[in-house]
Order: C-alpha cells, then structure tokens, then sequence
C-alpha cells in the first residue's frame, strides 16, 4: 500500500481543509480552538514522521531494503527527506503552540493556522521531491503561504513586510525557473536522478549552459536561504513580520532552500561539484561575514536575529561547499553536519523569535534597550533566550556547539583550502559572542525598576520545551548526529533501498 | 578501582552549580553549603582516586564516550600521576577557599551568583585536568576562562571591575585562538587529539610541523598563565573578590597554562621549549621587577604570581618538567595562603594600600604569623617549601644557559625582596591609619589560613618521598633518560647553586629589612638626636636611594614603557579590530536600504557577476 | 524564414515589456502588457505549442487584461495620472545589464541545434496524457490545485477590511 508511506502529508492536507471548514463554524470567542486543532495535526504528522524514520533506519540497520522511490520517481521519501521533515513540524508545532498565545486578540485565524499547515505542506513535498515541476510547485506553495502570514496583521509595518518578501521572492522564482528550464532544455527530463543519468552526454555539447543552470538556481535558492548577496529582504521581512512568523521563516521556510539545493546540486548536478562548490565556499565566506558583521550594530532584536540567521545560513553553506571534498566519505559529513546545524538552528532561532513573541506580547518593544532587567520581569522567557543565544554562539553543551563543531570537523578532515572555511567560521563564532552577549548583559546586569510580569503560558510552554531540546542536543547528541548521518547516507545513495553507514 | 568513577569528580561541582543556581535563591548563605559540601564530596573522592593512582604506581585512561557519535572524538579521562598532583591542588585548595568564602562574602547581596560561579570553575578546571584529549581539554579551558571572566567582573557595577573582565576575557582569547590552531594542526597531521596517542605518534612526525604546533599550544598558556607579553591582564584582575585571586589567580586556573605544557610536554621540540624558556625568564624577572613598587597589596601578590609562572614555565622550558610541576604544587600552597591573608587583612582594614596599613600583626595574630609563613616560604630561603623548588629549577637552569640562570637568579633576590617588603609594610612597624579598628577575623576564615599554611610549610619535603619518580611515570619512559641526563650536573655544582640560592635570598632579606624596618625607625627618632650613628644611617639611606633609585626610576621607567605598550600596543590592537569591526558592520548597514528595488537589483547584480567571473575564468575551474 | 519571425516577435516582446515600465499613463502600460502577453502566445505558436498559445491568449489577455482595464476604470477616476518616476533608475538599469550580459555569455557558445524536442508537442492529447497520468506529473498537477486554494486564501484574507478602516 502506497499511502501508508505518506501518512505524515495525509494528516497535514487533511487538517489544513478542515481548519478552514471548521472555522465557518465557529463562533468568534471560540477561535482559539482552530490553534490546538491544527497543533494536534502537526503532533500526529510529526509523530508519525519520527516513528516512520525510526522504523526506517531499524530496517536499513538491519540490512532490509525499503522503498523510497514512489509515482515513477516523482516523490522520494528517504531518510533525507524525512529528516527536513522532522525540522519542518517541529518547527511548525512551536509556532503554532506560541501562536495560541500570541493571536489571541487578532482575527482571522482560520486563515492563519490553515495557511501555516499549507506552507509546512509544501515544505515537506520540497523535501521529498525527486522531480523539478512537484519541487517548483511546491515550493511556491510554502512561499505563498508565507506571503500572505507576513501580512498577518496588516498594519504598516507587516504589509511592507510581506510586499519585500513577495517582489524579491517573485524574481527569485523567475530566477530558479529559468535555471530548471535549462536542465530540462539540455536532458529532456524533469526528473532529478534521470537528469544525472543524462549529464555526462551532453555535457560537452552544453557544458555553459549547465554552468548557467548551476548559478541561477543557486542565485534563486540564495534567495530562499537568504546567502548573500541575495540576503536584503531578509532582515526587513523577519523584522516587519508577527514574530511567531519571523520564527516560522527563519527556522523552516530558510531551510526549505537548503534541503531543494542540496538535493538538486548533489543528485543532478555532481559533475559540476567543483563549481558549485567553489561557489558556495566564496559564498559561505561572505555570507556568514556579512551576517555577523551587520548584526554587531543592531539595535533591533528582531534585525539582529535576522542577521544573525543569515550568518549561521553561511555555516551552512560553508558546510555544503565541503562536499566538493574529494576525500573519501568527507562528503557524508559534511552533509551530516549541515543538515544537524539546520535542525539546530531551527530549534534555536525558532525559540528566540518565540521568545522575542512572548515579550512584545506583553508590551515591550523588540529594541534590545528595552530587554533591560528582563531577568527579573520575565525569568523563564530571558532564561530560554539565554540558552538560544548562548546556544547560537556556540558555547559548549549547547546544541549550536554540536553541529558548528561538526562543520568545523568536516573542513578540517576536508584539509587544503577548506581548512579556511573553517578559519572564517571560528573568526565569525568569535564575533558574534559579542552580540549576543550584548542581549544577555541587557536582560540579566543592567539594573531595572518594573514589575515582575505574568508570562503568557503556551510560548512559556514551547520556550522550555525548546530550550529543553537545546541543551539535550547539546549534551547528548549521538541520537541526533545518528539521525543526520543516516540522512546524508540516504542522499547519496540515489534512491536505492538500502543505505550503508559511513 | 575508584580511579574508574573519577568522571563523578568534576560532576559534583556541576551538579552544585545547577542547584545553586535553581535553588539558591533566599537560602541561607546564597547555597553556600551546597556548595561546601559537594565540592567536599569531590574532594575526597579526588584524594582517594590520587590514593590509589599513588599505590598502584599506574595511571588510568578511560575508553571514552562517543560524545558526538562519529569517529575520532572519543571523550575519555585520564588520570595519571600529573593529572593526581593537579587533582589534588585544585580540589584541596579548591575546598578550602570555598569554606573560607563562607566567611569572606557574608553580607554581600549576590553571594549566589558567587557560588554558582565559583562551582562552575571548580567544575571545569577539574575536568580539565582529567581529560584525556585536547578537544575535552579545550571545552573545558574555555570554561575556565568563561567562569574567570564572569568571576573577575563579579562587582560588574564598579566600571574598573568590568573593563578589567573585558580585559582578562579578550587577553586570554588571543591565547585561545592559538591554542585551537595548534590543536587542529596536530589533528591534521597526526589524525588523533588523544593525548597519549599523540605521545606515540609525536617521535615519528615532522619536527617543523610539531614545533609550530607546541608553539601555537604554548600561546595559549602565555594567555592562561600570564606570561609576557600576554601578562597584562592578571593585574588588573585582582578587581574580584579577593577569594576569586587566591583560587583562580594563584592556585589554579593561572596553572593551568603551565599544566597545558606539561600535559603534552612530550610533543615538544628543542626548539619550542627555548621560547618557552626565554619567555618563562623574562616573565620571571619582569614581573618580580614590577612587584617590587606596587602600594596595593594584591597586586604585589599579583605581579608575584605572573613572576612564579615565569619561574614554573623557564623550569619546563629549559627540561625541568618535575621541577616546573614542583614548583607549581608548592606555588599554590603558599600563593593561595598569601591571597588569603591579603583578603583578611583587606577585610579588617578596608583598604588595599599598603601604606595605610602597619602594625597588623599584633591586631591580627593568626594572619600575620601565616603570611609570614607563606612569605618565607615564597621567598625560598630554607627549610620550607618555596626552598625545595626554587632549588631545582635552579639547577636545572644553570645546566642549560648560564645567561638565563643570572635572570632567573635576579628574579630571586626581587622575590625575596618585594615579600619581605610587603610583610615588613603591612605587619610591622607603626600602626598605619586603617590599623586603628581591625582585629582578627572569624574562625572560619582563619582556619584555611592554618589549613594552607601546614601546606605551605610541608609540601616542599614530597620531595624525599619520591614525588620526582612519580611524575616522572606520567612521561614516556625514553623521554625520562634524555631529560636526566641533559639537567644532570656535577654534585660538587649542585651544591654550590644550593648555597648561591640560598645567600641571594638572604640578601633580598637582608636588604629590605635593613630599608624598610630600619629606616622607619630612623625616621622618626634616630636621625635628629643619635648623630654618631647619623652616618650609618646615611649610609643606609644611601642604599635606599639606589634601590629607590632603581625602582622608581630605572624600573618605573621600564614599567612606564611596558605599561605604554600595554595600554597602546596590547589594548590598542584589540581595541582596534573591535572598532574595525564596528565601522565595517556600519558600512554593511548603509547597504541596507530599505527600497525593495535595490535589493532586486542587487539579486540581479549578484547573479550578473557570478557568471562573469566564471567566465573570465575561462570555465578552467 | 523562422529565425526571422522569431526575432521580429522578441523584439515586440521586449518592446511592450520595456513599455510596460516606462509609459506614464496606466492605460498605456495595460496595453502594452496586453501587446506583450500575445506575442509571447505567438512565441509558443511558432514552437509548435498551439494549445499552450491558445491558453495564453484565452487566460491573460482575455481574462486578466480585461480584468485589469476593469479594474483601473473602475477604480481610477483620473486616467491620465501620471505614475511616479523612481527617484534613479541607473544602479536597476546596471545591474540588469550585468545580468543580461553574464547570461549572453552562457547561452552562447552551445550547440542547441543539437537538441530535439518531443516529436509532438502541445496537443491536448499529450498535454491530458501528461497531467492526468499516475506515472507522470498528476502529482505537481493536484499540488498547484493548493497552490491556488492557498493563494485564494491569502487573497481574502489580505483584501479584507479590519473592522476600525
């Protein structure tokens, strides 16, 4: 039976529609149900995602073969595919937890939860796709969601928001379209792991024709994943946006970007590994020292956020371009390390716009003047944003320490010039300690008169939940690194049954 | 046996933290006893592993977890007879100034985020000292730095506080940066950070490549521990509690440095261990140098102990690893026992100038007798335990350059000099005007006074009981023979370096008593009404005016013109790239404009600009 | 013969497009969008994509464009408003130019007329075979029926009026 593989998009669909069906229903003081509805759709896909790659990874350990390749190649389901899906409703599940709380004044919230569940569809059809048309439509499915998300509350601030968001988004997908219509000019065919069979014969014929495919999808997942020099819209959107949904951008719809390049540069592109890689070293580079850089004089928290999720997204783009490595197996971790700072990432930078949430939920603004004594105010709430940030410093024992480590490992068993990446990185994580310092020294040493305040219960609730996980990562991460590596042994092994662990 | 539970050893302390920091809210003492009593706990746990380590004459490696579950980073302990002997610094001295804290902080209204703190060092400084690879060892090196940092700007509201933990956090960072690029270059070329496969590999690598690395590895202990030209910040740290000097800043964390070079002594190539040496020397003398004008109490004690370091690191330099190690086990005994009398009598006086104090002793019996103690035993004049060491590294000294024995030797004689002066200023003499209302402090803290000065007197005689054999197991054995034979001299030079020691510190001794104690006495009464001995007084003040000659202006010059490269130099560059940094970020910001079509056009711009370069590549990539 | 057409239509194309941007009148940009949106629908023609250029002139220039002059007529009451000039459209036009440039030197250079297309193209037969097809792309066919109902949702839920406006 096909469908019982798909269980997880089953449940998302299906309680997408029926957010919306039931919202006619409803009266308007009973609307907050439409947020534990929909939360209890995500836990049920998520639990069902996590029991599937479980079970999944037991048959590979195992030595049986499992399908993944379904509808003649058009969906893959792999370990690959399942991991950015566990990022995804995990980060979809916080959001809407946190957004019981925070929405609760606001209308509209059928069309809210329905389209977070709409987006986080199209996220994990992104990270299943085997095929260029599912891949693009899908894509524009999470990225239309979003648009209108950003617009949530309509006032000035959100609308221009969501307007940057969508022009540059816009172009973008002109962008990545052209490049796939390329690649389907030159082999004929829209499927991934078809296209790498064809490369090689008519790589002599068309070879700057792929090279222009090859940058202008990177130009348009750059985009998406917010690399520079394509990363402007990006502070100006999480900033303008509602904060829950800053966190859903930042923590899922980034990473969208990554699993779509990853998988399409790494499947169909491999012959050109050395330009791609090339690429996105100078890219990784600039990217993650533009970020931090522009982050140190920032006095919006939100911006700063912004800036700071564009310097870890250089981290990762660092680690992709490792996979040009031709050292053997270097590849798998690099991989393995990329992918676990995205689910690191996620888990922290969601938290933080959470918590960011949480306070301008209760009043205070998002400058980070204005964090003063939030220590005292809000114990819980600075607590978990203290742990995200130190987290996203990279300060041992917290999850942000494992991947960065992991990345920093991968450049160096990658040896030659990419020890450099991993210079630059180190360089950066030095840097950035002093702006999320900076949050810290606010909340916990500036001296504040104010009223200890009542913290709103459910993004209280994810914030431990969150800030929980990030130290777990941090302290026990065989699971987690396990999962990742299992994940990116899937990616390389094309689709076939049964996957070895390197 | 117990050795296999020693990871339980710097889990205790880990665990104090935690509760104090959820629980110690409101409880007496700010969770001082938790304090207390886990860091006891882990004492004696260390003492009986050290025990065992002692009687079965074997050292213990673990297999390790798999912390991150990929290969190669496998997080293990080891305790051989190096790490036992730090163990036992760290957790016993670590102990004892947590007790006295419980005196010493009373009343202070965040005496919780001083417990929290200090359980957080004490935890990671005694993980340091048992981990088994350099990766675990760097972990916990940097939160060592983290807690010494938060430590050192504990009174964070005193603005010379808070700069001065800057100052200590982005000094020793230089240091830390080196120390990571060393340990990622041994990884690369010799595929472990395990320390004891790396001993196995080590005489099979490129000797350049290891040279650079033991070097790079030695910056970061020039950070750690102090030494010039990175020495600037431990000053300037004495602005935290005085218990934080004793125990980060002269017993533990400063050793570290020197405990790092120790550590992976083995990698060391000649010619990294003569930088090590040099640096050590000129750290030694320097520093000693310095003491010598200081008014402020800690700091004399501070320039002290970057002297000290200097003496352990020209000790390791020069291939006296038993005697640096000595000398650190001694050091620490009598260094945290000096900060600990300089707290007390800083306690009862409320001031940190020394020419305010003056005639303690008689207020303050218990203390003035231990810091005698101590200062004898700094000093190194015989028998106690400052004597034993110093005696080594001597030794040791001579047999390799006899140019760094006359530095070395210098640094001695200011030694002696700068503590006899302290103790003759604060203790002796005339009541000076802080004097008037102290008296002795509380039993709780004079008892880790008497518990430190037991230390201080006894530790130096180990070295009968075969403490040189012991250490010496924790090095390969073919390593052991070279060492011998390159510091052996002749028994006959042996014993005269004995009696030249011994004569330099007495006339350090003799010097500053008859300057300081004798010329109080003739300025006040002597001088205008017992002339025939007027000219042995001028004589006296003859020899007061060189040395004052000496000190304030030859060495004040000399202190002006380091303290210049200090302030210009040193800050200067950090400060520099901080504001680079700064102005590049402001730059970057203008960039960010605001208009949606600047930023189309930028993706546009981006993309046009990847492909030409690619092309003007000419696709060769 | 047929290079001849194609470039005489690219160059309206591009024309109409740059029209499109730079008339000063709304109703002429609508127009021009109009011109612009047919002879990309001739553009499909001359590939053989009868059906997809029948749909391009059904859809846009008789749904949308018509849609559009509705909607300007209707809202507009002052049809010869003159749209704002952006302030400086050198940096847009730079690096438009670095971006045409950086594609010409890729697209030439290849041997395109290597390429052969699918025999048949553009029937409504093959387009059907195609979408409705288990083993083809039913799947991205049903998905952009939610990127619809996603959109159509957003639309309401931007275009609604909060109680206070």
């Amino acid at each position: 039976m096909v469908l019982e593989h798909f269980y997880p998009e089953i449940i998302i669909a299906f309680f997408a529609f029926a957010t919306l069906f039931i919202d006619i229903t409803l009266k308007k003081d009973h609307k907050d149900f439409l947020g534990y509805f929909s939360l209890a759709g995500i836990a049920l896909a998520l639990i069902s995602v996590i029991v599937q790659s479980i079970s999944t990874m037991a048959s590979y350990s195992a030595g049986k073969e499992v399908q993944v390749v379904f509808f003649n190649g058009m969906i893959y389901n792999d370990i690959f595919a399942m991991f950015f899906k566990v990022v995804f409703l995990v980060v979809a599940l916080f959001v809407v937890l946190a957004s019981v709380d925070y929405t609760r004044k606001d209308n509209y919230k059928g069309e809210y939860y329905s389209l977070i569940l709409f987006a986080t569809f199209g996220m994990m059809l992104v990270a299943m796709a085997g095929n260029l048309i599912l891949l693009f439509v899908s894509l524009e499915l999470a990225s239309i969601s979003t648009y209108a998300l950003t617009a949530f509350r309509k006032n000035k601030a959100n609308t221009e928001a969501a307007m940057k968001y969508f022009i540059i988004g816009a172009l973008s997908s002109g962008i990545i379209l052209f490049g796939m219509s390329i690649l389907y000019g030159v082999t004929g065919t829209t499927n991934i792991y078809e296209i790498a069979k064809i490369i090689p014969h008519v790589k002599d014929s068309f070879n700057s024709a792929l090279i222009l495919s090859v940058v202008l999808l990177i130009a348009g997942f750059g985009y998406k994943i917010a690399a520079f020099p394509f990363h402007m819209w990006a502070p100006d959107a999480y900033q303008g946006a509602p904060s829950t949904i800053s966190a859903f951008l930042a923590a899922a719809t980034k990473k969208m970007g990554f699993v779509a390049i990853i998988r399409i540069l790494v499947i169909a592109l491999p012959l050109y590994v050395s330009e791609w890689g090339v690429i996105f070293g100078v890219l990784g580079v600039l990217t993650m020292t533009v970020g931090n850089f522009s982050a140190l004089k920032q006095t919006n928290i939100k911006r700063m956020l912004a800036y700071s999720s564009i310097a870890q997204a250089g981290y990762i783009i660092a680690a992709i371009a490792v996979i040009s490595s031709t050292i053997p197996n270097v590849k798998y971790l690099a991989v393995a390390a990329a992918l676990l700072h995205i689910l690191t990432h996620a888990l922290m930078k969601g938290g933080a716009f959470i918590a960011v949430a949480g306070v301008s939920l209760l009043g205070i603004g998002t400058e980070i003047k204005n964090y003063r004594g939030l220590g005292k105010r809000m114990p819980v709430t600075a607590m978990a944003l203290t742990i995200f940030l130190l987290s996203l410093a990279g300060i041992p024992f917290f999850a942000g320490f494992i991947s960065k480590f992991l990345i920093l490992a991968a450049t160096v068993e990658a040896r030659g010039i990419y020890i450099w990446l991993g210079i630059f990185l180190v360089i950066n994580s030095v840097v950035s300690i002093y702006y999320y310092g900076r949050v810290i020294k606010y909340m916990y040493f500036e001296d504040f008169q104010g009223d200890k305040l009542k913290e709103p219960k459910l993004i209280a609730t994810s914030l431990v939940v969150l800030a929980f996980l990030v130290v777990l990562i941090g302290i026990a991460p065989q699971k987690f690194v396990h999962f990742s590596m299992y994940a990116a042994a899937s990616l390389f092994s094309h689709g076939h049954g049964v996957v070895m662990l390197h | 046996m117990i050795v296999e539970y020693a990871w339980i050893i710097p889990l205790l302390p880990a665990i104090a933290f935690l509760l104090i920091v959820l629980f110690g809210k409101g409880r007496k003492e700010g969770g001082g006893y938790i304090a207390v009593s886990l860091i006891g706990t882990s004492m004696i746990l260390s003492l009986l592993t050290i025990a065992e380590v002692v009687l079965t004459g074997k050292g213990y490696e673990s297999t390790g977890i798999n912390w991150l579950g990929i290969k190669g980073f496998q997080f293990g302990l080891l305790v051989d007879q190096l790490s036992s002997i730090m163990l036992f610094v760290v957790s016993v001295i670590g102990f004892v100034i947590i007790v006295y804290s419980l005196g010493y902080m009373k009343g202070d209204h965040d005496v919780q985020r001083y417990y929290a703190e200090m359980s957080l060092f004490i935890a990671s400084m005694l993980a340091l000292v048992i981990s088994s690879n350099l990766v675990l060892f760097f972990i916990a090196w940097e939160f060592v730095g983290l807690s010494s940092y938060l430590l050192i700007g504990f009174w964070y509201r005193k603005p010379s506080a808070a700069s001065a933990a800057k100052k200590a956090f982005l000094v020793t960072r230089v240091g830390d940066i080196m120390l990571l690029a060393g340990i990622i270059i041994l990884y690369i070329n010799l595929g472990t950070v395990n320390i004891r496969e790396l001993f196995v590999l080590a005489p099979h690598a490129n000797v350049g490549m290891l040279t650079l690395a033991t070097l790079l590895i030695f910056g970061g202990a020039v950070g750690k521990s102090s030494q010039f030209p990175l020495h600037v910040w431990l000053p300037d740290a004495m602005e935290g509690p005085t218990t934080v000097s004793a125990l980060i800043h002269a017993a533990t964390m400063v050793t570290a440095g020197i405990f790092l070079v120790a550590r992976v002594y083995p990698l060391f190539t000649p010619e990294s261990l003569m930088v090590v040496a040099w640096i050590g020397g000129i750290t030694a003398l320097m520093a000693a140098a310095m003491a010598v004008v200081m008014t402020d109490i800690k700091r004399v004690i501070a320039y002290s102990t970057i002297s000290h370091l200097g003496f352990m690191t020209v000790a390791l330099g020069v291939g006296g690893y038993f005697a640096g190690i000595f000398h650190l086990f001694n050091h620490s005994f009598f260094k945290a026992l000096l900060f600990l009398c300089a707290g007390a009598v800083i306690h009862a006086t409320h001031t940190q100038d020394i020419h305010d104090m003056g005639g303690l002793w008689k207020k303050m019996p218990i203390t003035g007798t231990a810091f005698f103690i101590g200062a004898w035993s700094l000093s190194g004049f015989p028998p106690w335990s400052g004597f034993w060491s110093k005696d080594v590294i001597l030794d040791n000294v001579y047999a390799y350059n006899h140019v760094l024995f006359a530095i070395t030797a210098g640094a001695v004689i200011l030694s002696a000099v700068y503590i006899f002066r302290l103790f003759i200023i604060v203790f002796m003499g005339k009541e000076g005007k802080a004097t008037k209302h102290a008296h002795e402090v509380s039993r709780v803290m004079t008892t880790p006074l008497i518990a430190l000065s037991i230390g201080a007197l006894f530790s130096g005689f180990l070295v009968f009981f075969g403490l040189k054999s012991f250490l010496m197991k924790s090095l390969p054995g073919n390593l052991v023979g070279a060492l011998d034979k390159a510091s052996a001299i002749s028994a006959g030079t042996h014993e005269y370096i004995t009696y030249f020691s011994i004569s330099l510190v007495a006339i350090g001794i003799i010097t500053v008593w008859a300057v300081y104690s004798l010329k109080i006495v003739e300025a006040r009464s002597i001088r205008h009404t017992f002339s025939p001995i007027h000219t042995i007084l001028i004589n006296k003040f003859y020899i007061d005016h060189i040395y004052l000659f000496i000190s304030k202006k030859i060495i004040w010059n000399i202190s002006v013109i380091v303290d210049y490269i200090d302030e210009y130099f040193v800050d200067g560059t950090v400060n520099g790239i901080g504001k680079l940094s700064i102005a590049f970020g402001r730059k970057l910001r203008k960039l960010q404009t605001g208009v949606v079509q600047d930023y189309a056009a930028w993706v546009l711009f981006g993309t046009g600009i990847i492909l030409i370069i690619f092309k003007a590549k000419g696709g060769m990539i | 013969m047929n290079i001849i057409v194609f470039s005489i239509i690219s160059a309206i194309t591009i024309l109409s497009a740059i029209g499109v941007i730079s008339s000063q009148r709304i109703m002429h940009s609508v127009l021009s969008l109009a011109v612009m949106l047919l002879s990309v629908a001739a553009v499909y023609a001359i590939l053989n994509a009868e059906f997809l250029a029948v749909i391009q002139v059904l859809v846009y220039t008789g749904g949308v464009i018509v849609l559009l002059l509705f909607a300007t007529m209707l809202t507009r009451s002052d049809l010869q408003l003159k749209r704002e000039q952006p302030s400086d459209i050198k940096p847009a036009v730079a690096a438009a130019s670095i971006f045409a440039i950086g594609l010409l030197f890729y697209i030439v250079g290849n041997n395109w007329k290597s390429l052969k297309g699918p025999a048949v193209v553009g029937s409504v037969k093959n387009i059907g075979m195609l979408i409705f097809n288990v083993k083809k792309d039913v799947i991205p066919f049903e998905i952009i029926s939610l990127v619809l109902l996603a959109a159509m949702v957003g639309a309401i839920f931007l275009g609604r009026k909060e109680a206070g406006q």
